[in-house]
């Protein structure tokens, strides 16, 4: 179980790598910079692009005389690397040579993507003299080993690790505090929806699953300001710092995810109740919340932690839409507004953080299901 | 069965009746009322005193084709329509104040629409920086926010200038204090300057280029050969002694004095102000500037304190601290200031205006003033269908569809009225503005030059529109199009239109891979060459001069004005201004369409609280009102 957990850790480092390389090809993909403006200069547009170092390449590239020299050496490299290994792999019987073999196939073919990139790249024309440059893709991975995820151009001199913990903390409390109201909310109802099939519980749960799924959360959320804030004057409109500047926005948050969560967990549990075993455990006089919550929800909950862990992800990341309306904060608007500006920095921080996120997340639920689920075995002898 | 009917009732009820809330509660129809206490927009004096052609073009002209404002990436505030088109309140509004302590009791609460981007003045571009940072701040000389003419700030009087125009002497006056106490000397001014101009990342550090030794400085900053001794000071810039600062410029450019007042020369004590701008975050910004505000607190994304500065210089005392209240979502401020938890709402969404216009209380609180912002269809000239500029049927087909446009019904259908119909380059109130129209509304006209251009009834024509994707833009290309297609008789074949991204469109716009586009321009500072030299001149083809205009009679005449520096010669100047504008209006390589109003919503309580056709008044001006 620890050796899974370790596993899967260490697995997130090459999926985060292979995110921080696709996001940062797209990102340079338009034909324009963060520093393009209606009053811009190629002058000061140079400058500004030297500064923060946007004029190096891409990728990384032999300049100068060293390009041939340097292109040649990295395609022979590879090819040795895999010559190789084809050797190694002959002694199958050998597990560290075939260790080796994996590893130098993988070098080679990394050699092989890079010789590759830095023929599509082009000679990197803006740099003097001649040698090897990183590029920016390197040069970025190796400051985010440092801990530095560089500076936003937008928000000028303010470091994105900054933006993004000052912001993220925010969006992270009331995406809490909308995941609690959901599930607080959300179960209870689905469950009784279930018990009480077909009854007018039900319809009303069913009812109120429809609007909820069906109403746009910003006409939801302006109607609720108006209401509370400017006829009834319950609520400050638009602030942030008190608890009650919670309640609003939580339950604008939610209330999409709570009506799938209702629907999901109504049929979860439906199907589960209508098991044998929960027939038996009726049977031999188990009273209704033996019977309803220890054998049936924890049966039913598969599926429904799979999607409680997907929203709770969504959730605590922020919402444009709704940060927006009740002024909250958090790091929902920071996602659009960066691609927007092409503020590269902001974007790469952001997708990372929300991937690295998501990829924690995705571990947990995948170990709760060891917990909810006895049969469901991890690591070593899982079969599923 | 029955509870299922039951239940189907219930929400068929429940729906109708939300739908009913929605569509309902309209305000009753009136007669569209133009704003109410418009405050005039700043008219500009053609005979202004203080605008000074240059006299050495190449290096001014670089400089002023550069000195660039950047436009608010303002998405939230004019596209606050994102989010709904109406804020639904009723008309009778509490007078009551809201609920909850938003600021230190007694302040004036001020809305922004987005987070500003720094209150570095070496950083600063964007005008909502500019608004809230030019209130901690002061250079030597600066505009008369009223007048815009030019009067000495920090300076105790105008500079005097040497017999060859290259050298200004600057006396200081004698007893201005930092905002913590310290006393400002000369030392400061050399230490702001050059602080700027060893900044790689100030994106304004062009208006200093005409300074000696200024250039020197800047690639001295970005060099990264190490052999070279580093030259981290401008040799034109002196302090002879503790309150005379001397600047001593490559060439004789009477241009000077205006870009002086720009921000970038704002003073910044050297004992507060390191090389980075973390003076700028809550508690440190005490004694870094010499405004009537120091920033007390920059709480990000939410609000920013402006606590009153106690050794103030100046004769106009701040009387409250403000808060600035970030706020992106149009209708959420709009909320916050019908329930008086704000004070002024700038930038109400334009599809709120009639509501707000047409609502007895709110209607005397509207304001607005003509900003000095002009917008245009661009026209590439280069080549066909609107190209070469000289030929016949191109002329043609460049005049067919100036003639088509109805402005009027454009800015009253596209834009709900928050707008002005323009027809020239230069908005009102700039100085050099002269009332002029090449082409009239004519849709007869129109079509005969459509014929004779070649394309009678619009065969053959395949046009495109490319525009900034953007809420109002996209109404107005749609209002466009719609135009095109009745007064032209064009089919949707013949006139598309296409939304881009504004960056994208910026680059490739440059490279004029556009026939037909969004253009626009908001001044720098206000003067004619900073709309017709710096934008239309054949120099700049492929650096802003977007639809490749080239004409050698409006390169000449502007050239000869820039040159013009003799302040008795003004009238002369604008004259010639004139006549360029005139040229290029006549050419038809670009339409004009409208400018831009700022509206603005301030509760009465408060008096002295202003806009001009650039920025917001100082904020030390904003009481109570008797």
């Amino acid at each position: 179980m620890f050796a899974y957990v370790i596993r899967r850790v260490l697995a997130m480092i090459p999926s985060l790598l292979g995110i921080a390389l696709i996001t940062f090809s797209l990102m340079h993909i338009p034909k324009a910079g963060p520093f393009s403006s209606e009053h811009a200069n190629p002058v000061v547009t140079a400058r500004l692009e030297a500064a923060y170092g946007l004029d190096q390449p891409l990728w990384p590239a032999f300049y100068g005389a060293a390009t041939g020299l340097g292109q040649g050496a990295t395609l022979v490299l590879a090819g040795l690397a895999v010559a190789g290994s084809v050797l190694l792999r002959r002694r199958r019987d050998n597990p560290v040579l075939l260790l080796v073999a994996n590893l130098l196939v993988t070098g080679g073919a990394l050699l092989g993507a890079l010789f590759a990139l830095m023929l599509f790249q082009g000679p990197a024309t803006r740099l003097g003299g001649s040698g090897f440059a990183p590029g920016q893709f390197l040069r970025f991975v190796s400051n985010i080993l440092h801990g530095d995820l560089g500076t936003s151009f937008s928000q000028v001199d303010r470091s994105v690790t900054s933006i993004i913990l000052d912001s993220a903390g925010n969006s992270f409390v009331l995406g809490l505090t909308a995941f609690l109201v959901l599930v607080g909310l959300a179960m209870p109802l689905g469950i009784v929806a279930a018990v009480r099939q077909n009854t007018w519980v039900d319809y009303a749960a069913s009812a109120f699953s429809l609007i909820g799924y069906s109403i746009p959360n910003f006409v939801l959320g302006i109607v609720l300001i108006l209401v509370t804030g400017l006829w009834l004057r319950l609520i400050p409109i638009a602030h942030w710092g008190d608890p009650i500047d919670l309640i609003l926005p939580a339950f604008v948050l939610a209330i999409r995810p709570m009506a799938v969560l209702t629907r999901l967990t109504r049929a979860s549990m439906l199907e589960v109740l209508n098991q044998d075993y929960i027939r038996t455990a009726w049977s031999k006089g188990l009273g209704a919340r033996a019977v309803l919550l220890r054998h049936g929800l924890r049966n039913a909950m598969l599926p429904v932690v799979t999607v409680m862990g997907d929203q709770l992800g969504d959730l605590v990341t922020g919402s444009l839409v709704v940060e927006s309306l009740f002024n909250v904060p958090g790091i929902g608007h920071f996602f659009v507004q960066s691609v927007g500006q092409l503020d590269y920095g902001m974007i790469m921080g952001t997708t990372l953080f929300y991937a690295a996120l998501v990829l924690v997340i995705n571990l947990v639920v995948d170990l709760l299901y060891g917990v909810i689920d006895p049969r469901v075995r991890l690591g070593a002898g899982a079969r599923a | 069965m029955a509870s299922k009917r039951l239940m189907s009732l219930a929400s068929g009820l429940l729906g109708a009746s939300m739908l009913l809330t929605a569509c309902g509660a309209d305000t009753p129809t009136q007669t569209p009322v133009p704003p109410a206490a418009t405050v005039p927009p700043t008219v500009m004096p053609t005979n202004a005193p203080m605008v000074a052609a240059p006299t050495n073009t190449t290096a001014m002209a670089a400089a002023t084709a550069t000195t660039a404002m950047v436009a608010p990436t303002n998405t939230a505030a004019t596209a606050g329509g994102v989010m709904t088109p109406t804020v639904m309140a009723p008309a009778a509004t509490a007078t009551v104040s809201g609920s909850g302590v938003m600021a230190p009791a007694g302040s004036f609460s001020w809305r922004a629409y987005a987070e500003p981007e720094t209150f570095d003045p070496a950083l600063m571009q964007e005008n909502l920086s500019i608004d809230i940072g030019q209130n901690f701040y002061d250079s030597l000389v600066e505009f008369n926010p009223d007048t815009q003419a030019i009067q000495p700030a920090l300076a105790a009087s105008l500079p005097t200038v040497s017999a060859d125009g290259t050298v200004y002497t600057f006396k200081l006056r004698k007893d201005i204090k930092f905002s913590n106490g310290d006393p400002l000397t000369s030392a400061d001014v050399v230490y702001s300057w050059n602080r700027v101009l060893n900044n790689p990342k100030a994106p304004y550090v062009f208006v200093m280029d005409d300074i000696k030794g200024a250039t020197d400085v800047e690639a001295s900053a970005v060099s990264t050969d190490t052999t070279k001794t580093k030259v981290t000071a401008a040799s034109g810039i002196e302090a002879p002694d503790p309150y005379t600062v001397k600047v001593t410029l490559n060439n004789p450019s009477a241009y000077f004095l205006s870009e002086s007042t720009v921000w970038t020369y704002f003073v910044v004590n050297q004992k507060v102000a390191g090389a980075d701008s973390s003076f700028t975050e809550t508690g440190k910004h005490l004694g870094a500037g010499t405004g009537a505000y120091v920033l007390k607190e920059w709480k990000h994304q939410q609000q920013i304190l402006l606590e009153r500065n106690p050794n103030y210089w100046g004769s106009e005392k701040p009387s409250v601290d403000v808060a600035v209240r970030i706020l992106p979502e149009t209708a959420t401020a709009q909320a916050q200031y019908e329930a008086n938890q704000l004070d002024a709402l700038d930038g109400p969404s334009p599809a709120d205006l009639k509501r707000i216009q047409g609502d007895a209380k709110l209607k005397d609180q509207l304001h607005s003033v003509g900003q000095a912002r002009s917008v245009w269809i661009g026209l590439n000239v280069q080549h066909a269908p609107f190209g070469p500029k000289d030929d016949a049927k191109a002329m043609k087909l460049r005049q067919a569809v100036a003639q088509a446009i109805d402005r009027e019904q454009l800015v009253e259908l596209a834009l709900s009225g928050a707008a002005q119909p323009l027809t020239t380059l230069l908005p009102k109130g700039e100085p050099g503005y002269k009332e002029y129209t090449a082409y009239k509304f004519d849709p007869d006209a129109a079509k005969k030059a459509l014929a004779d251009a070649g394309y009678p009834g619009g065969q053959g024509l395949s046009l495109t529109y490319t525009y900034r994707q953007r809420d109002a833009e996209q109404r107005v290309a749609e209002q466009l199009q719609s135009q095109l297609k009745e007064n032209l008789d064009l089919t949707n074949d013949q006139i598309k239109i296409q939304a881009v991204d504004w960056k994208i469109m910026l680059n490739a716009r440059q490279a004029h891979k556009y026939d037909m586009f969004y253009g626009s321009w908001g001044h720098d500072y206000p003067d004619p060459q900073n709309w017709l030299s710096a934008n239309f001149q054949s120099k700049y083809i492929d650096k802003g001069n977007d639809p490749g205009y080239n004409d050698p009679k409006f390169d000449q005449l502007t050239s000869q004005a820039d040159k013009l520096a003799d302040p008795a010669k003004v009238a002369d100047r604008m004259a010639l201004y004139n006549q360029a504008e005139k040229a290029l209006l006549d050419s038809a390589t670009i339409i004009p369409l409208y400018q831009t109003t700022r509206y603005w919503l301030v509760n009465p309580k408060w008096s002295g609280y202003n806009t001009n056709n650039s920025f917001v008044f100082p904020f030390r001006r904003v009481k109570l009102a008797k």
